[in-house]
């Protein structure tokens, strides 16, 4: 057991992630997590993130992702992934929808993006685009809404250090999005990952995200942390 | 494949050692937000900016940004000489960063905008991010004292503030943003016009420069609020090279066309300040 709660707080240090552990998974999975994070904007905060994950058939699985934090943000998200197997790995596509408020700045965001993606046991990497329409909910008399580009690209690479339905596994990559956030195309965000099965049906998440302000044609500096710790169940 | 990665690294020496400084756009370099905004407060401290006052109600506001000086300072050149031309009421002028290309030194610029000084008005700016490639702070620093400040203007009848903040490395930085609340508290209460400039614009409506990047989403939010909450008239920004006019939340946002040389639409802005502000645009070829 003890070497059970080292991993664990080493998971912590490091991260976790359900969207990698479900690869290949064939079981309704649902996880909650606990949040922790800083940023420059929303100084300390705290969160609860519910992810639900469904493999309704051989070529189709869905993902329903809700997420509140103490910095005046609820967000819920839902993706849909046709996908077909490959010889090594598969393919699919990822058609997703994000509401996200931020209620605290009276702004209410939904994201629209589709990808397609290449995953298997040790990398797996996904490209699309993503729009943005930006609500006013304050009320005021002019300018309730701003739509931003089209062409916004969405991207993910991803690596595992072990194969997808080992016991515990680490990894990381980088991102503009996750299950709550679309960032711009030049805001990636870097992060670890990783699970750790405590028996077949129960595993423990953990994950980090760092942002960095400014990367690519400004000067970089630290922006934030975010930081998850959770539980899955396997039905 | 070889010859890819080949000409993938090449372009990279290029661009990293001409134009952009590829190093500091992935990991941190020299003086972060925090430390410039103190640099910069240690200098209002010491040469606070007299108010401006105007003998009319309205007077005008000449706006450029985004000039990069390498070798050509045409555009520069015919700005500074339509500025100190106008026979209006016309101040000052604002400069949104950029300044300069390169490891370029300030130095070209002040000798081209010193006509500025010498006709009795002046030109305020701020740092944009290709003033701070290679560590040039310290230099922009040495050569403008500041680029984080609050100027007022009293006319006869009004009292407007400007307001000017530092963003050339994609964020405020958390004592920039304390800053800014404060001022806009303690400042623009009774303000007719309330105009903020910076370098990095807060929407990125179109691609029509394909790689600027732009404040976390959050701190956009969070901006974006903060000027609705205080009811900033307008806030000015470059970074983008593309004329962009965009209203949200009662707030104006206006990115301005880049001055550079070779820029197929380049110009410049005056604003009309009065029970309002009115922006009119003027190319400079």
């Amino acid at each position: 057991m003890k070497i059970r709660i080292t991993v664990f707080i080493l998971f912590l240090l490091t991260g976790v992630n359900l969207g990698a552990q479900t690869y290949g998974s064939d079981k309704y999975t649902v996880a909650a997590y606990v949040d922790y994070g800083y940023n420059s904007t929303w100084k300390n905060f705290g969160g609860l993130d519910v992810r639900g994950f469904f493999p309704l058939s051989n070529h189709f699985e869905m993902m329903a992702n809700a997420e509140i934090l103490s910095s005046g943000v609820f967000a819920a998200s839902l993706t849909a992934r046709p996908k077909f197997k490959l010889r090594v790995g598969e393919i699919f596509i990822d058609a997703s929808a994000l509401c996200r408020d931020l209620f605290k700045y009276k702004v209410m965001e939904l994201t629209l993006a589709a990808s397609a993606g290449y995953r298997m046991d040790y990398i797996s990497a996904q490209l699309g685009l993503s729009y943005r329409g930006i609500f006013d909910t304050s009320n005021a008399s002019e300018g309730n809404y701003v739509g931003e580009t089209l062409l916004n690209l969405a991207y993910r690479v991803a690596f595992q250090v072990r194969p997808v339905k080992c016991r515990w596994n680490v990894g990381g990559g980088i991102s503009n999005f996750d299950e709550y956030e679309y960032e711009r195309m030049w805001q990636p965000m870097f992060f670890i990952d990783g699970h750790f099965d405590l028996n077949e049906k129960l595993s423990l998440l953990a994950s980090i995200k760092f942002k960095q302000a400014g990367m690519f044609h400004q000067i970089a500096s630290f922006y934030g942390i975010e930081t998850k710790a959770g539980v899955s169940y396997k039905f | 494949m070889k010859n890819c990665f080949n000409i993938l690294v090449i372009a990279l020496c290029i661009i990293s050692c001409d134009k952009y400084y590829f190093a500091g756009m992935i990991a941190p370099s020299g003086a972060d937000a925090d430390g410039r905004f103190g640099q910069s407060m240690e200098y209002n401290a010491a040469h606070p900016i007299p108010t401006i006052h105007t003998d009319s109600d309205d007077y005008g506001v000449y706006v450029m940004t985004d000039c990069h000086l390498e070798d050509e300072t045409q555009n520069l050149d015919k700005f500074v000489n339509i500025f100190i031309q106008d026979e209006g009421t016309v101040p000052f002028a604002l400069c949104l960063g950029d300044l300069v290309n390169g490891e370029k030194p300030f130095d070209t610029f002040i000798s081209h905008t010193a006509a500025i000084q010498e006709s009795g008005r002046r030109i305020f700016l701020t740092a944009g991010n290709h003033d701070l490639y290679w560590g040039r702070w310290k230099d922009f620093q040495k050569s403008f004292g500041t680029s984080t400040y609050c100027f007022e203007v009293i006319t006869p009848s009004a009292r407007d503030i400007f307001i000017c903040v530092e963003s050339g490395g994609g964020t405020l930085g958390a004592r920039q943003r304390e800053w800014l609340e404060e001022t806009l508290k303690s400042e623009c209460s009774d303000c007719r016009n309330i105009v903020v400039f910076t370098h990095t614009h807060f929407f990125m409506k179109e691609m029509s420069q394909g790689h600027t990047s732009n404040f976390p989403l959050e701190e956009a939010y969070d901006l974006t609020d903060l000027f609705r909450k205080y009811g900033v008239n307008l806030v000015l920004s470059g970074h983008d090279h593309h004329r962009e006019q965009t209203i949200f939340k009662g707030v104006e946002y206006i990115i301005i066309d880049a001055l550079e040389y070779g820029q197929k639409d380049a110009g410049y802005a005056i604003l009309s300040m009065g029970d309002g502000i009115r922006t009119e645009f003027f190319p400079i070829n």
